[in-house]
């Protein structure tokens, strides 16, 4: 039952994502829900258990990519298998700062990663990387707060009650 | 060997390489076709609520200039009309004149008129899905545009009922491109952000800003005379071999529900 929930919670923030996300861009860059999304689930949970998921959600979201097959699911699933290992090495205590650092550098990974392997078949996509690599970092790290913020509310009024 | 194929890192990577392979020989298109008949509605459903929000916000954000806009926008609109005119005559007088030399008259394009149902789900392409496919004749490099013969992109991939467009703004669109009213021919690209890159201009040419750009028909796949958009600055300096040009593009590709896919 929890992973169904999971994976329609998924579903749901990968067709926000491909329909009403991208008018939510700043300076051409529009958050992504389901990066901070994994983000949060490897914090919470252990890669061991959710690797399957990333995968699947990583499909979905090459099919509606215009990028090579194959490339966002790579990076994903990287990006998440280093963020579940700074989690259990480096940011060992789960409090806020450490989970939205821990967030902000796997937005940067995942980003690094992408274009490591776009740079493979484009030679034309360094144009102002840097800088749209650092405010995505920004701009995924502020929806990042709002979505804890959120889904602590939730879960500390479902508690209460 | 058993222990390292159970590392799930390791199981990740090879179900993706397989998928990658999988994906190559085009045996995934039916589970894509099957998801997107699927979720297509609600998908359409979201975007265009969210499209049309969007410009309700748009709108009372500039609420204050509506007027100064309306004044203008009706200034440019006789301008237009009286364009307009000149130009049917000149069309007139073009048929008249390949009637005698003998020249068959230019064939007018067939279009298609489709809705954009989602956009890329990562922010380093810009794509559109589009709601029409193979079953509605459209074919792998149609050209996109929207009304006025503005340029949009081109179809990259096509499914049963859908297909994936590249917009001209794409890091990894090009386009042979001129300046309208001279001889100066270049390559748009997409730049950083919303913006093109015009490349590959000559040296010691005088170019205007304001100019329009158009597309010169040169490599056969864009035909010529579609409009692109408005040159805003010279970004080069003159120590290097061609001139690069920054382009403002004519189409609001945030604002785009509907476009027209060329068929013929």
């Amino acid at each position: 039952m929890k992973i169904f929930l999971i994976i329609l919670t998924f579903l749901f923030a990968f067709i926000l994502q491909t329909t009403s996300i991208s008018f939510l861009s700043f300076l051409d860059v529009s958050p992504n829900l389901i990066l901070i999304f994994i983000f949060f689930l490897v914090i919470f949970k252990d890669f061991k258990k959710i690797w399957w998921i990333i995968i699947l959600i990583g499909f979905f979201m090459d099919l509606f990519s215009g990028l090579p097959f194959g490339t966002i699911n790579l990076s994903l699933i990287l990006s998440a298998y280093l963020i579940d290992w700074f989690n259990k090495t480096i940011f060992a205590a789960t409090k806020f700062w450490m989970i939205i650092s821990l967030i902000s550098v796997g937005v940067f990974i995942y980003n690094l990663i992408l274009i490591l392997m776009i740079s493979f078949y484009s030679k034309e996509f360094y144009d102002g990387l840097i800088l749209k690599i650092i405010i995505e970092v920004i701009y995924n790290s502020f929806f990042a707060i709002l979505i804890f913020y959120a889904i602590k509310k939730i879960f500390h009024q479902k508690t209460n009650t | 060997m058993k222990r390292i194929l159970k590392h799930p890192l390791i199981l990740s990577l090879l179900i993706i390489f397989s998928l990658i392979f999988i994906n190559q020989q085009g045996w995934l298109n039916p589970v894509y076709n099957i998801f997107l008949k699927s979720s297509s509605f609600i998908q359409k459903s979201i975007f265009q609520t969210s499209l049309k929000t969007n410009n309700f916000i748009d709108f009372i954000a500039t609420i204050r200039n509506l007027k100064q806009e309306n004044n203008d926008l009706k200034e440019k609109n006789l301008n237009l009309l009286g364009e307009i005119i000149k130009l049917k005559e000149i069309k007139k007088e073009n048929e008249m004149l390949r009637g005698q030399i003998g020249l068959p008259l230019q064939e007018s394009s067939e279009l298609i008129l489709t809705n954009i149902i989602s956009k890329d789900s990562s922010s380093f392409g810009k794509y559109f899905l589009i709601d029409k496919g193979k079953k509605d004749k459209i074919k792998e490099k149609s050209i996109v545009i929207i009304s006025g013969n503005l340029l949009v992109g081109q179809v990259i991939e096509v499914f049963d009922s859908f297909s994936k467009i590249q917009l001209i703004i794409d890091p990894s669109s090009l386009v042979n491109a001129c300046i309208q009213d001279s001889e100066i021919t270049g390559l748009i690209k997409g730049g950083y952000g919303l913006d093109l890159i015009f490349d590959l201009l000559p040296q010691g040419k005088n170019i205007e800003i304001d100019s329009m750009v158009i597309t010169s028909g040169l490599s056969g796949l864009f035909p010529s005379g579609l409009l692109i958009g408005k040159i805003e600055k010279v970004i080069s300096s003159e120590s290097q071999i061609s001139q690069i040009v920054k382009v403002k593009p004519i189409v609001d590709f945030e604002k785009l529900d509907k476009v027209f896919v060329i068929i013929k």
